[in-house]
């Protein structure tokens, strides 16, 4: 029987998608106080776990035989029945009827819905001119992971097609399971998009750990009999290999959403709230959301754990009816390569300029801006900094007062230390 | 090395709500010192979180979004 929330409506509310972004609404609808039914469906099998160590710890081999006992588990059966809510997993979502208020799935059944939540995460990307052979692998779930693991273990030459995150990642757990990867990567330098100095630094990083980086090069043929057996480059150069992984970036799963009315152009596109334009009773949280942030007045879609946990906030407070709630907020993420931290907090777009970049020793720190205003600052190897740095983001700083905060005597930074901009306004 | 840090902080109620930040997870990421500044920060030297005070009240929402927000999930509230 249907709980009567505080607000007065019996609210049933589905979440689709059982990773970090779903259980999170789960976790804050309660947290808020909401009594109705919830129900969380999910498309994998296991119980909700964590997806950015799957790219680390795990590919070394820190796996047991199930996410739900690893330590990357997020909500085990205990936690799941004390929240109160129904799930339904190992059954992918397959459409979203609007007019009859329900979400199909592919078994046939359907749930009914007061209000939905589409947090069905991003696929990876594959170009469509690799050819389908066997040895071409993605990384995206717990299962890819297991399976990349040992195909890393396996394979005499693993070449990654990509040097963004994903791909540098990879490469390094590559490199410490005794693999000399190939990284071959279209841009002059890897992680291009944050500016020639940057790249420069890590591909440096890479290459001293022994990691053949292979920058300005695009692969024009993909060849083998069946299974993956070389690859050729623009230069002519031809690579054997047994195991290509292809880090292309992600695309928000979406197909699914198709015909169903909403507005999918790059994500669910949503208000400050996150809540679908197209349709109130709709939200989106998580690496499918493409929502107005307020902080720096854009629409934005970013495919974080930390962006994941805030849409979450929001939603809740939204359903419960707070009419204030808003996803106004730094995006961060991180990236562990080659046992050093890169992090990053902010949101670049095409344009933006890369305003300074400041060295310490093996410490780096990269701003960008647009219009004067600070939109992201990254870091290497420097967790100090890049709290500081957060801050005058969040507190729309420019660049030059940041940079400052770098280089300025130590008293500077003591005063800096104790003013919180977030709190300031 | 002292890899644990513990201390206590009294909610406005007046119950106990105890915060344990676990150096031996902690990887620098910020998130806390950024959702609850008055609360963590990231020391320079060992790039981990440090506590700042023992007296955050008024904070306990903050305090919750970075223990939510913590990759790692170094922070707990006892």
């Amino acid at each position: 029987m249907p709980h009567v929330s505080t607000d007065g409506v019996a609210s049933r509310v589905v979440v689709v998608g059982a990773s970090l972004a779903g259980l999170s609404v789960v976790r804050a609808l309660r947290q808020a106080g909401h009594r109705g039914d919830l129900v969380l469906i999910g498309a994998e099998a296991h119980h909700p776990y964590d997806r950015p160590p799957l790219s680390k710890q795990i590919l070394l081999g820190d796996a047991v035989s199930d996410p739900s006992t690893a330590a990357i588990a997020l909500a085990g059966d205990g936690e799941l029945a004390d929240l109160g809510v129904r799930t339904r997993l190992g059954v992918r979502a397959c459409g979203l009827d609007l007019a009859g208020g329900r979400v199909l799935l592919e078994d046939g059944t359907a749930e009914a819905f007061d209000q939905v939540v589409l947090a069905t995460g991003a696929a990876p990307r594959r170009p469509s001119s690799l050819p389908p052979l066997a040895g071409i692998v993605a990384l995206r779930t717990w299962d890819d992971a297991v399976a990349l693991h040992a195909a890393l273990r396996r394979a005499r030459r693993p070449v990654m097609l990509g040097g963004g995150f994903i791909g540098l990642e990879v490469a390094t757990a590559a490199a410490t399971l005794g693999r000399t990867p190939i990284v071959v990567e279209g841009a002059p330098t890897p992680l291009h998009r944050f500016g020639e100095q940057v790249g420069r630094a890590v591909a440096a990083i890479h290459r001293h750990q022994g990691i053949d980086m292979r920058t300005g090069r695009k692969v024009v043929a993909v060849e083998g009999d069946g299974r993956v057996e070389r690859i050729i480059l623009d230069d002519a150069t031809v690579i054997d290999t047994d195991l290509l992984v292809v880090g292309a970036g992600a695309a928000p799963a979406t197909s699914w959403l198709r015909g169903s009315g909403l507005d999918i152009s790059d994500g669910v596109v949503c208000d400050d709230a996150c809540r679908s334009v197209s349709d109130p009773r709709v939200f989106a949280a998580g690496d499918v959301c493409r929502w107005h942030n307020p902080l720096f007045g854009r629409s934005m879609r970013v495919e974080h754990r930390q962006a994941a946990l805030r849409h979450a906030d929001v939603i809740a407070a939204a359903i419960r009816g707070d009419g204030a709630a808003s996803a106004a907020f730094v995006p961060y993420f991180w990236s562990d390569q080659a046992g050093t931290k890169i992090q990053f907090h902010g949101h670049l777009q095409p344009g933006d300029t890369v305003h300074a970049v400041h060295r310490d020793g093996a410490r780096l720190a990269a701003l960008y801006s647009r219009d004067g205003v600070l939109t992201g600052a990254l870091t290497i190897g420097a967790a100090g900094w890049s709290a500081r740095l957060a801050r005058q983001v969040a507190g729309r700083a420019d660049p030059a007062t940041a940079l400052r905060l770098l280089t300025g005597p130590p008293h500077q930074r003591a005063t800096e230390n104790s003013h919180h901009p977030l709190e300031s306004t | 090395m002292d890899v644990r840090k513990q201390f206590h902080v009294t909610e406005n109620l007046g119950d106990e709500m105890r915060i344990e930040l676990d150096l031996g997870k902690c990887a620098g990421h910020g998130v806390c010192a950024l959702e609850a500044p008055e609360i963590f920060d990231i020391d320079d030297e060992s790039g981990l979180a440090v506590l700042r005070t023992e007296r955050p009240e008024g904070r306990e929402a903050a305090v919750n979004t970075a223990v939510r927000g913590c990759p790692e999930r170094a922070i707990t509230i006892a």
